[in-house]
């Protein structure tokens, strides 16, 4: 419980920088999520930790209806209202548990969820949950940060994020979804790994209003690394300080058996 | 001559019937592919409005523990989904139903309970 009480903190305190952030917001990648579920405009679909509602706003035109849920009560308000605002009428919220979903099973035709999974405790069981509220071939589409399958460069990555964001719990290598996949009976038809996924360093530390005397020793820690871990995420630093670093994310398109 | 004008008419209705579906089946594959800019209306009239939980999600929405059906109760002016097996209630709060097993252990009420 302790993980998502601070998922809930962090993303209570964040919620209206969640929404208006750039790189959650806009990306090629929501495009291609959307021309990945190759919908026909009849779709129930459940939008899995929302966050700042992004994912939901996108596929709401094309599909009859959205469930959009998150853990946290203020970022959920959050997207609420800015998915109003935006003039989407077939949007409905729960406030739910990515690993308990409070729906009956064989409700969904497509589940989505966008850069989140990284703070999910125990993904095995919130990939479980995905299968049993599909109907049969019913889609899944997963967009998430993932990490080297090297575990040097895995452990640095995950130790970054975790420094910056206490309520980041673990980033997978794309290989360990696809096994918790097959696992819980969905059959991956679609992925694409390795997507790299470039962050300039202040904003993104900024989002989740780190301290500045911790962000200075990440940046310290971040710049001692060996050549080869910060030639592995282009590591870009002036003067001392991290300007930019580049990260991989994944987009894998599961079917339900 | 009463039958020519009763097949007329629902001559008449049918081929109206088959125009408005053509015109929705229509309009949704001409939105299906453009993703379209903020301030677009959405595709469908289909979903709950500004508030209240329609019949449709009410028919999915399950308990987060045992995952069976949920029943929607207004009680003195707010709405609570009970699950009548063990007595757990989730507020709706804002139009919005907190569904985690805490919450509604917390307001559980065993009274509740469907013998």
């Amino acid at each position: 419980m302790e993980a998502k009480n601070r998922v809930q903190q962090q993303f209570g305190a964040a919620a209206e920088r969640y929404v208006a952030s750039q790189s959650h917001a806009k990306g090629n990648d929501l495009r291609r999520m959307v021309e990945l579920a190759q919908l026909r405009g009849n779709e129930r679909m459940l939008d899995i930790a929302t966050g700042g509602g992004h994912t939901a706003l996108a596929f709401a035109p094309h599909v009859r209806e959205v469930v959009a849920s998150d853990l946290t009560a203020p970022m959920l308000a959050a997207a609420e209202r800015f998915i109003r605002s935006q003039g989407a009428q077939n949007v409905s919220f729960e406030l739910a548990d990515a690993e308990e979903l409070p729906f009956a099973e064989a409700s969904f035709d497509l589940v989505t969820v966008r850069i989140a999974p990284h703070h999910f405790p125990d993904p095995a069981r919130f990939v479980g949950e995905v299968a049993r509220v599909l109907r049969p071939g019913g889609q899944f589409i997963f967009n998430d940060n993932v990490v080297p399958e090297d575990a040097e460069l895995a452990g640095f990555i995950n130790r970054v994020e975790q420094w910056r964001d206490p309520s980041h719990v673990r980033s997978l290598p794309a290989s360990e979804w696809l096994v918790l996949l097959t696992a819980a009976g969905l059959q991956a038809e679609h992925v694409e790994s390795g997507l790299p996924k470039p962050f300039e360093f202040a904003p993104w530390a900024e989002r989740m209003s780190m301290a500045q005397d911790e962000r200075a020793a990440l940046e310290a820690w971040m710049i001692a690394a060996p050549q080869h871990v910060r030639e592995a995420f282009d590591l870009h630093v002036e003067n001392e300080r991290v300007i930019s670093f580049r990260g991989d994310f994944a987009l894998i398109v599961a079917r339900r058996l | 001559m009463k039958w020519f004008w009763r097949i007329l008419g629902l001559s008449a209705l049918v081929g109206f019937a088959v125009i408005v579906v053509r015109a929705i089946q229509q309009y949704r594959e001409d939105s299906v592919f453009d993703l379209s800019p903020a301030g677009a209306t959405a595709g469908g009239s289909y979903g709950s409005t500004q508030r209240g939980i329609s019949p449709e999600l009410l028919a999915i929405l399950a308990d987060p523990g045992d995952k069976g059906p949920v029943e929607l109760v207004a009680d003195s002016g707010k709405e609570w989904l009970v699950n009548r097996r063990n007595g757990f209630r989730y507020p709706v709060e804002d139009g919005i139903p907190i569904m985690l097993l805490e919450e509604g252990e917390k307001y559980k009420d065993e009274n509740l309970i469907s013998r």
